[in-house]
């Protein structure tokens, strides 16, 4: 399981803890005590959750002495009981074959396959192996005389169920989410693609921590340079523990100065299921409820799972008002100020002695008044993400007066800029990933500097410039801004939801193996009225 | 570094962007100026420069597929006189994104006249820096981000410019007579001439024999609207008038009326056809940086693009007036053109005597 790991630095490879390393290298003795004595040194003598428990095999002719060393919380203790302790100590003499002796050489074998009733189990022979596979919750056993351990999996520890998603909610999809137990996750997988060409190679990354990370594709549709950058990316990833999946993505971006993430992140099972099926690559890591996905683009800012569930034309609607929002959420205050400050012009009379009224009454110039609430804002934001659920409504409620009410007669801030702010704010929340939010949110305050130096033209600036920059950007070798560029692909799946009978390519863009999806006419069939076809039934029937 | 690739759309709309990034706001007063209200003639007769330049340009593609300007002309004038020729071409890309530059200030003009200049030039050298940074992917990519608003623009400002003007103000339909529709066609043959910038470029083309699709589209489609264009310039101002008009499609953009309640948009549009002017430089920057890391047989082009940004921006100071730029802008095209016939028509003719190719692979 462990993949080996080259340093490029030997000097500081060698005083680098490497996974794995438990102790010596030693093959296990035929000494029981000997044995259990060498893996409780390793893992601490006091260790309270590390359990050995001894007792006697009853083979004939003489009883054999046995142990199986186990951790508390890990490993599933009705296992132990029905399927491990009790066949060893009351079957062991029961003689199976008649014809053949049980002895040393094929004691190992007799105990595995006559005796052990787990579906799951094999051996290892080094105390490192050992060691590995008990602090991933297995059960091992050893036997006097035996220079092998048998290892039964009897992995089970507590976890939380499956819930419903949290950040991404929905109406009509459905209402599953991932958990933090890899496992769970990928058979949540497997039950939306029971496809055999679905592939979950495993490896462990964290020197110490040995976190499972699952990359999940599909053979036969994802392109395998995709498996194969990221395979080779997560193998140089060196990291002393894994508890966060943030971080992996650090080791993995293509872009690390970019603020805007690389990586796709969802907690649905079903868009991870569609993502697969359009050719990405899944990383599943244990111990996150957060699934990342490359390569991801752009479009993901507008996309959401529900799209496919609701009526197409809504669907795109509501795809056409997330792309407006996202203009909204980094740009509206910008807007403003420049507009106000510097183009007058532009705005109709009526609307601009309006703006003029408002503003009258505020002594503050317009991007400091923009500044105060935009922050004020993004103080409400982050203490209604903190704070226990039945004060965050409290937050909520100071927050509006304080904005709102409060602002406008202290002459603090002018009616009109606080909808501005409001609608800008308002609109950073209507993106599927908080992730991407954030950067838009963060975008307002250099917009707001560069308009109010220099109007429209400095907007346009940092516009520029961040347009620029997403076009440099890629994820996984995919430009960031991939399908904008392609009429066909950018209307069928990325601007427009169009109906799913129309989406017989996978996005040609990720360079799947299997380009076509579904048949290219599918509704072929002309819609039949059931009232006449009764009747004529009806009339075959009489005579 | 790795060299980015582009497709025939991308090839397409840089060439577009290549003819018009400037040229669409001032066409209508350079052409009647030159011919009067036969100036529309100009355009297609200028169109036929830029198909010369393609018909040199392309076929010693053809020759050197993979290679750009500098690596041709080491091949086939030798190692000293190619670099010398390159140079050349670095000088006339690099007083070419001069002149560009100084043009995109002077349009911002009308909204900056209370601001310093400094600051403006610093934050378009910022921009133009980034974009030769980025490199021909990335401003190809950009420049498809754009394209939907330009194409609104151009239509708005079309529609604007003949539906409220009066199309018999373009007669007599041939002007002036022939010689002044010669200069005319001489001018913005110029223009059209700036596609020899593309032979440092087309290696970058993803299949080799795009070349004359994209560069035929790229005339094709900047030659409608830049005719229409100087047809309704004409017809809105008549052709006296529009001479005096220094941007004639801003003066245009000035009457746009949308509904009853936005009007006075010119705003937006200069603001857009600065982007485009700042992506035309961004071209011609990374052309000139390209050929000079070529000519010292540097690795990459990138630790050359802030220095060769500040000695254009330092070169386009040398202008005194918002005016003496636009004038110079009708000079230079004339002196253009010869460069842009000159410089791959050279490297071809020897290329045909020494019977030079690319070998093939």
């Amino acid at each position: 399981m462990v993949t080996p790991r080259k340093s490029a630095d030997q000097d500081l490879s060698e005083q680098l803890h490497e996974p794995g390393q438990h102790g010596s290298d030693e093959g296990l003795s035929t000494s029981l005590q000997e044995n259990i004595t060498a893996i409780t040194e390793v893992m601490g003598a006091d260790n309270a959750d590390v359990i050995v428990r001894k007792f006697i095999i009853g083979t004939q002719p003489k009883p054999t002495p046995a142990a199986i060393i186990y951790i508390d919380g890990l490993a599933d203790t009705t296992v132990h009981q029905f399927s491990i302790i009790q066949p060893l100590l009351y079957l062991g003499t029961l003689r199976k074959d008649n014809t053949a002796e049980v002895t040393q050489e094929n004691l190992a074998n007799y105990i595995r396959y006559c005796l052990i009733s787990t579906p799951n189990s094999s051996e290892a022979t080094t105390r490192q192996e050992v060691i590995n596979k008990i602090i991933t919750g297995d059960t091992a056993i050893l036997v006097e005389g035996l220079t092998q351990s048998i290892i039964i999996d009897t992995k089970s520890w507590e976890h939380r169920g499956v819930g419903e998603p949290k950040t991404e909610a929905s109406v009509r999809g459905p209402h599953e989410a991932f958990t933090e137990t890899i496992r769970v996750n990928t058979a949540l997988l497997r039950r939306r693609i029971r496809s055999p060409h679905l592939r979950m190679d495993m490896m462990q990354i964290g020197r110490r921590s040995h976190t499972d990370v699952a990359i999940v594709w599909m053979e036969g549709v994802t392109n395998p340079n995709y498996v194969h950058e990221v395979k080779k990316r997560l193998n140089a990833v060196d990291v002393d523990i894994l508890p966060y999946e943030g971080m992996l993505e650090e080791f993995i971006e293509d872009n690390p100065y970019s603020p805007f993430p690389q990586v796709q992140i969802t907690e649905r099972p079903d868009r991870v299921a569609a993502a697969i099926s359009e050719g990405r690559v899944a990383i599943i890591i244990d111990g996150n409820p957060m699934i990342q996905i490359v390569p991801t683009t752009f479009s993901t800012y507008f996309q959401t799972g529900e799209d496919y569930t609701e009526r197409w034309m809504f669907a795109t609607l509501l795809r056409i008002l997330r792309l407006l929002s996202i203009i909204n959420s980094s740009l509206l205050p910008a807007l403003y100020i420049a507009i106000t400050n510097y183009h007058q012009e532009m705005l109709p009379t009526p609307l601009a002695l309006a703006f003029a009224a408002a503003r009258e009454s505020v002594p503050l110039p317009a991007f400091v008044e923009a500044l105060i609430m935009v922050l004020a804002l993004e103080l409400v934001r982050e203490a209604g993400l903190r704070l226990p659920s039945p004060v965050g409504s409290t937050v909520g409620i100071v927050g509006a007066l304080l904005l709102g009410e409060a602002a406008v007669s202290a002459n603090l801030a002018s009616p009109i800029l606080v909808i501005v702010v409001a609608l800008s704010g308002l609109s950073s929340f209507i993106l599927p990933q908080y992730s991407q939010g954030l950067v838009l949110r963060f975008m307002v305050y250099p917009f707001i500097l560069l308009s109010a130096g220099w109007g429209l033209f400095g907007l346009t600036a940092g516009i520029m410039v961040i347009v620029i920059h997403l076009s440099n950007l890629t994820s996984l070798g995919v430009p960031y801004l991939e399908p904008l560029w392609r009429p066909k692909q950018a209307f069928r799946d990325t601007f427009f939801r169009l109906p799913m009978w129309l989406m017989q390519k996978r996005p040609g863009f990720l360079r799947p193996r299997d380009l076509q999806r579904q048949r290219q006419k599918i509704r072929s069939w002309e819609p039949a009225s059931l009232e006449t076809d009764q009747d004529n039934q009806g009339k075959k029937e009489q005579p | 570094m790795r060299k980015g690739y582009i497709d025939k759309r991308q090839l397409a709309v840089l060439v577009i962007l290549m003819i018009m990034g400037s040229y669409f706001l001032v066409v209508p007063r350079t052409m009647a100026y030159y011919a009067g209200s036969g100036g529309w003639l100009g355009v297609p007769l200028g169109a036929l420069g830029g198909v010369i330049v393609a018909s040199l340009v392309i076929p010693l593609h053809r020759r050197f597929p993979s290679h750009d300007l500098i690596g041709m002309s080491e091949v086939v004038l030798g190692k000293w006189l190619g670099k010398a020729w390159s140079l050349l071409f670095f000088l006339y890309t690099l007083s070419f994104a001069a002149v560009t530059r100084e043009f995109s200030t002077t349009l911002l003009t009308p909204f900056l006249s209370d601001s310093p200049i400094g600051p403006v030039i610093v934050i378009g050298m910022i921009i133009m820096s980034y974009l030769a940074f980025s490199g021909i992917e990335s401003i190809a990519r950009t420049a498809q981000v754009f394209l939907p608003l330009i194409v609104i623009s151009i239509l708005l400002i079309l529609v604007t410019s003949i539906s409220s003007g009066d199309i018999g103000r373009n007669q007599p339909w041939l002007g002036k007579g022939p010689a002044s529709l010669a200069m005319a066609g001489l001018n913005a043959g110029a223009v059209f001439g700036e596609i020899a910038v593309f032979t440092v470029f087309l290696s970058h083309l993803r299949r080799t024999n795009d070349d004359l699709a994209a560069l035929g589209w790229g005339i094709f489609l900047s030659l409608v609207p830049l005719t229409l264009i100087t047809i309704g310039g004409i017809s809105l101002f008549g052709h006296e008038g529009v001479t005096t008009l220094a941007f004639p499609a801003i003066s245009i953009a000035r009457r746009i009326k949308i509904g009853i309640y936005f009007e006075r948009l010119e705003a937006l549009f200069i603001i857009l056809w600065f982007v485009l002017s700042m992506l035309k430089i961004g071209l011609i920057l990374v052309a000139s940086v390209i050929t000079l890391a070529g000519i010292f047989e540097l690795k990459t082009y990138q630790p050359l693009v802030l220095p060769t940004a500040v000695l254009s921006i330092l070169l386009s100071l040398q202008f005194e007036t918002d005016y003496s730029v636009l004038q110079f802008v009708d000079k230079f095209t004339t002196y253009s053109l010869p460069f842009a016939i000159l410089i791959p028509g050279l490297i071809l003719l020897v290329a045909i005597i020494r019977g030079k190719r690319e070998v093939q692979q």
